[in-house]
């Protein structure tokens, strides 16, 4: 599958799969381009090393926290 | 590892606690671009004006939802490489930035929590001053 350079496939791809994802690998890292998945790693920097690695520095590739609920940030 | 900034106390005032910064993509850091960032204990996340993110041609890596004040959005991640020079700070060599709008023309870059996390931040109003220590061994 090829992505888009807005990583809509990608969400739309974590989004399908997050509930089997969760039990397992809540709170971790996944790395996904198309629906390819690179791995689950433990933090933000192991996962880019795998993205990097996988599917190419400059290729679109999505880095996803696994959470049950969506984090929300806020910017005062 | 420390860094200490000395300014006009008005200066500090209107400007808050503004730092030296440096970025670049994470697997080619030859050529980073330098700008002003302002501490924002504000901020949960590191931010980048939009821009700031197209001149270093940083690939994006997610969306996440953004609650600023008055409106509440979706914005694009990157990862980034952050270096803060003229201090001894250490650098991140892999650092998830949101690319928000900034509408103050004296900085392109907010550091937030993400990164004051590692820090030690102090500050002296009366003396326009503000020392940053960074406790990463």
């Amino acid at each position: 599958m090829i992505s888009d350079h807005s990583l809509e496939t990608e969400l739309a791809f974590y989004e399908q799969h997050k509930q089997e994802w969760l039990p397992e690998h809540e709170n971790e890292f996944i790395v996904i381009a198309g629906a390819s998945i690179a791995g689950f790693y433990r933090n933000y920097e192991a996962a880019w090393d795998a993205g990097a690695q996988r599917f190419g520095a400059e290729s679109p590739f999505l880095i996803k926290q696994v959470c049950s609920i969506e984090p929300v940030y806020y910017v005062y | 590892m420390a860094l200490i900034v000395s300014r006009r106390a008005s200066e500090l005032l209107n400007n808050g606690p503004l730092i030296k910064v440096t970025i670049g993509k994470p697997s080619d850091y030859t050529n980073p671009t330098t700008v002003r960032a302002l501490i924002d204990t504000g901020a949960a996340f590191t931010i980048l004006n939009p821009a700031l993110a197209e001149t270093c041609q940083l690939p994006p890596r997610g969306k996440t939802l953004v609650h600023a004040v008055g409106h509440q959005d979706y914005y694009l991640e990157y990862a980034a490489s952050i270096q803060f020079p003229d201090s001894d700070l250490g650098s991140l060599r892999v650092h998830r930035v949101v690319a928000c709008p900034i509408f103050h023309r004296e900085m392109s870059c907010l550091i937030g929590r993400d990164i004051l996390q590692h820090w030690e931040l102090r500050y002296n109003g009366p003396l326009g001053q503000f020392s940053i220590q960074d406790l990463r061994s």
